[in-house]
């Protein structure tokens, strides 16, 4: 009878203890129907084939296939792949090394239409420790274009792998990343175990440790996501950033739709970097005057008290694109003067707009409206910053608290490690209505924002209605916008309004997909819960007292 | 203020733009340079702005950092204290059966 998995690695002279090690964690695996695949790929050290050819001896689960010559990492796997016989394949890499769980955890997440699944992992340092942990999101298919954030541990059906075609040769370095966005692309479901299965050797060699080296292994990268658009429809280019293994997808927009921009407004002015403005005449003009995407439409929800010269200078700039809408009830309702806007919208797009914002990036509409070119987004939010340059908005998290993510951190900065969520474009749980891009379909259907918060949370309720549907919402680095909004005035918070949304998604706000359970509740900024880190000076202390624990316990 | 409303009158227009001028001072180029050092200005809030922001968003993830440490040194001192408790209760227990 085949067996369930079967592991597959290409051997290429491996440090010996590393490949040990490698072959000792699959063999303490407590899920036993399994095989281990082994490609020694022409090593030239001859410890390769003695230390194989031992594991083959010692247990018949573990079958070694010996190359003439280096073929590299591609042939080496198609080579195991060819050879492997269980229904489902795992890669492993020759000196990294599985939990002993690891095989156990990932099957058991398996469901009927799973076709791929994937886990946690961390980094193995040079001293033995465990380190860097990448508590990933569950599938996030705008991510894995902007990064291969799955990477290890990556199981899938050995049917569907040989259906994509296994390996590709020309992409080697990029191979994973290549792969699994084949097999993605046609896997009815992907899993994600969130617990950390598989330790990823750092060695000087590695991309782990030293990307420099490894500068043709993005330029692979940018060639797979590349195709990896084509295939799926996506009209884009794709450009390696300044962030190793980050990757920006560029959609080409052909003919710009129209989109209307929505801003409520009361006419109020303020000092932003010592100068007087008007807001919303200000954020008007920083569109007009730097934004690429041109087939705008301006709807101005204006309170009744509206200063009339605001309302004559947005006249002056906008001409015959102004739809002023005047707003007279005598409480403020930003759900309401949001909804009576998209009523008075004529545009399939509705770019949602706080008045104290300045655009920064002049791509950032075309960016928007690119992202919402995918059938399944139906709303698309960009990075805002603070007038010092410190960020507001990096998608929500919805962890135990509704959140901004890493909120005021440098506007500059990739997020944290490994992970850098601010680098690149992904799915998240849900955007700020601040500056954000809605299909207008989607919006009527859900009804717009909810008139019963009319101050918090409304976009949070909006963007949970959206992905209740199904739709995916994308936050993206490459739109972005200044948002004014004073960094030490705390904003009325009723518990009414909280209250409201804790009863209608408590579920949602406390297991966010695009975030990780093993980080700490109540965080945005993906600090692990106590112990996960791997933090160095004290990983070890309380090892030492558990198995003192474990001592007193046995006696 | 003046009426805000623009008429269309070229003779109108020049004398607004005279009445702006008037205001200005006696020098047009003074509204330029006054234009010229109010932007200098905003620029260098700007800046100054800026490099706050990159030290305080620096300090922001020194305090994630720091949470860590905190949150790590917490559980560890919690776990301790718990098997230091749970091992006087045995040593406690073992001298109370001598003794008794």
């Amino acid at each position: 009878m085949a067996p369930r998995i079967s592991v597959l690695t290409a051997v290429f002279d491996p440090e010996r203890e590393h490949l040990e090690a490698c072959l000792r964690s699959v063999a303490a695996q407590e899920f036993t129907d399994w095989e281990h695949v082994l490609v020694d790929d022409g090593s030239t050290q001859p410890w390769v084939a003695e230390v194989l050819a031992e594991a083959a001896a010692a247990d018949p689960r573990v079958r070694v296939i010996e190359r003439a010559d280096n073929g590299g990492i591609v042939a080496a796997s198609n080579d195991a792949l060819s050879a492997a016989t269980g229904e489902w394949v795992a890669l492993l890499d020759h000196d990294d090394e599985l939990e002993p769980t690891a095989l156990a955890a990932m099957l058991a997440s398996v469901t009927d239409d799973t076709d791929v699944v994937y886990s946690d992992h961390d980094l193995l340092r040079a001293d033995g420790r465990y380190a860097s942990p990448s508590y990933k999101p569950d599938f996030s298919p705008e991510r894995l274009r902007s990064q291969n954030y799955i990477t290890h541990f990556l199981m899938a059906r050995r049917e569907l792998v040989d259906r994509v075609g296994g390996f590709r040769p020309g992409f080697d370095g990029a191979q994973d990343h290549d792969l699994v966005l084949r097999l993605t692309e046609q896997a009815r479901a992907v899993a994600h175990v969130p617990q950390v299965l598989y330790h990823w050797r750092q060695s000087p060699a590695s991309v782990t440790s030293d990307s420099a080296n490894k500068r043709w292994a993005f330029d692979a990268g940018v060639r797979a996501v590349a195709d990896h658009c084509r295939r799926v429809g996506i009209d884009a280019t794709v450009e390696h950033t300044e962030h190793d293994g980050c990757y920006r997808v560029i959609r080409r927009v052909a003919d710009e739709p129209l989109v209307s921009v929505i801003i409520p407004t009361r006419g109020s002015s303020g000092r932003v970097w010592g100068v007087s403005r008007v807001y919303v005449v200000d954020a008007v003009r920083s569109l007009l005057e730097r934004s690429t995407y041109s087939n705008l439409e301006f709807v101005i929800v204006h309170d009744t008290a509206t200063p009339p010269p605001v309302m004559w200078a947005l006249e002056r700039l906008l001409g015959d694109r102004l739809v002023a809408v005047e707003y007279d009830r005598p409480t403020f309702n930003f759900s309401e003067k949001m909804n009576i806007g998209a009523l008075h919208a004529t545009g399939d797009l509705l770019l949602l707009l706080n008045d104290d914002t300045e655009l920064i990036e002049p791509d950032s509409i075309g960016e928007l409206v690119g992202l919402l070119a995918d059938d399944d987004v139906a709303m698309a939010g960009g990075k805002l910053l603070f007038e010092d340059g410190t960020l507001q908005h990096g998608g929500h998290v919805y962890h135990h608290d509704l959140m901004h993510i890493c909120f005021g951190w440098s506007g500059d900065s990739p997020g944290p490690w490994p992970l850098r969520p601010l680098a690149v474009a992904r799915e998240c749980s849900g955007v700020t209505a601040a500056a954000s891009l809605i299909d207008r379909s989607v919006f009527d259907e859900v009804g717009g924002f909810p008139e019963a918060l009319p101050l918090n949370y409304n976009d949070v309720d909006l963007c949970l209605k959206i992905r209740d549907l199904g739709h995916r919402i994308v936050w993206t680095p490459w739109a972005s916008w200044y948002h004014f909004e004073s960094r030490t005035r705390h904003s009325v918070l009723r518990p009414e309004e909280y209250q409201f949304i804790n009863q209608r998604w408590h579920s949602e706000i406390n297991n966010d997909p695009y975030y990780n359970l093993n980080l700490a509740p109540n965080r945005n900024d993906w600090l692990e819960r106590p112990l996960r880190s791997g933090a160095p000076p004290i990983e070890t202390r309380p090892n030492a007292v558990q198995r003192l624990a474990a001592r007193f316990r046995g006696r | 203020m003046a009426d805000a409303e623009i008429d269309d009158d070229p003779a109108a227009l020049r004398a607004e733009i005279d009445r702006l001028r008037e205001l200005v001072g006696p020098s047009e180029q003074s509204y330029a340079d006054l234009r010229h050092e109010l932007l200098a200005a905003r620029d260098a809030a700007r800046g100054a702005e800026a490099t706050a922001g990159s030290l305080r968003g620096q300090m922001a993830e020194l305090h994630v950092a720091l949470n860590r440490a905190q949150q790590d040194q917490e559980h560890f001192q919690k776990t301790v204290f718990s098997a230091l408790r749970f091992g006087r209760r045995r040593v406690g227990r073992a001298l109370r059966s001598r003794l008794l």
